[in-house]
């Protein structure tokens, strides 16, 4: 394993950590977001660049949209 | 069952676990070493039997491309499902499209953001477009595109709001590109049936490596993909955020007097 290889491990280790660390909703659904984030670069360091791709799409962008959502309905004003 | 019980129960299991799941990666291959044979047969004939470079693709659509309709299909039934689920029920009704803000004041929208929403669309959906076209020759493809192409164009929402987003977006127009966009995959392999023997087989002219016509079906499944994963992506985004913005609990005028 190369140095690149463990600091990236590690990073997303410590951010999978973070993401159950936060409790709140609403900042997890942007900690998640990081997350995903960092996961698609472990997978491009990887060499799995088609992975890194879906990965960006779908868990930095896609996943926390529809988490905002969902928190908006079930905790805003309007849900009463 | 009290307290001190349980965590003792845990922790017996959880070292049963723990040594179980060491003694079985002992025999794990080392970190990064690959021993099966089909990764260097697929990376070794890719180009001459399929004339691309993109081993991942060629996997994914030719070789194993009855796996990719079944995925298709999976994501095609969990679109159909989203809207049903968030249909508007009895007790709801729908109104006039607002954002909410839970237990704080709705955030001041600033210009800078409209802004730099609207100077990434077009950037951004470009970009898309690109993964899917080239799918074939460089990383990404149909699933990677649509998808991102799908997130492009949510900054509509971001930037314009909800009202802008459905005018851009039309759910009918939605729905039929991703039935075409599976139908067409289903028809493609059937026309590898009827052609060359075999559902899915690559009937089309393979072409000059790395070219934008190349591959056979390759491209042309890419973008059936793209199609109906940005559609269906699209589809899923604007039951969400339909449910988020206009959908309100019908109020009770009973209790209210």
């Amino acid at each position: 394993m190369t140095a690149l290889q463990v600091t990236i491990f590690l990073v997303v280790a410590a951010a999978g950590t973070g993401v159950v660390l936060t409790r709140d909703p609403l900042p997890q659904s942007m900690m998640v977001g990081i997350y995903g984030m960092l996961l698609s670069i472990l997978f491009l360091i990887l060499q799995a660049p088609d992975v890194a791709l879906s990965e960006i799409a779908v868990g930095a962008v896609m996943y926390p949209l529809l988490l905002l959502a969902a928190i908006a309905k079930t905790r805003g004003k309007g849900a009463e | 069952m009290s307290a001190t019980v349980r965590q003792a129960l845990f922790i017996a299991s959880a070292l049963i676990f723990a040594l179980t799941l060491l003694a079985a990666m002992e025999g794990l291959p080392r970190f990064g070493s690959y021993r099966g044979p089909y990764g260097d047969l697929i990376t070794g004939s890719v180009l001459p039997v399929r004339h691309t470079f993109q081993s991942v693709a060629s996997v994914t659509f030719d070789f194993r491309g009855f796996d990719t309709l079944g995925e298709e299909f999976i994501l095609f039934t969990s679109v159909a499902g989203v809207p049903l689920l968030f249909r508007r029920a009895k007790q709801e009704r729908e109104e006039r499209p607002r954002d909410v803000a839970f237990g704080r004041k709705l955030p001041e929208f600033y210009d800078l953001v409209r802004a730099i929403g609207i100077l990434f669309l077009p950037f951004a959906a470009i970009f898309g477009v690109s993964i899917i076209f080239h799918g074939h020759i460089t990383p990404g493809g149909g699933f990677q595109g649509g998808a991102f192409l799908a997130s492009a164009l949510c900054l509509i929402y971001l930037s314009g709001g909800y009202s802008d987003f459905r005018a851009f977006i039309p759910s009918p127009l939605m729905e039929m590109l991703e039935a075409a966009g599976a139908a067409g995959f289903v028809l493609l392999g059937a026309a590898g049936l009827l052609l060359g023997g075999g559902f899915l087989e690559n009937v089309l002219p393979l072409g000059k490596a790395g070219r934008l016509l190349s591959a056979g079906t390759l491209p042309v499944l890419n973008l059936l993909v793209g199609t109906e994963v940005c559609a269906g992506f699209l589809l899923i985004a604007t039951a969400f955020l339909k449910q988020a913005v206009t959908i309100r609990k019908k109020r009770d005028r009973k209790k209210r007097k």
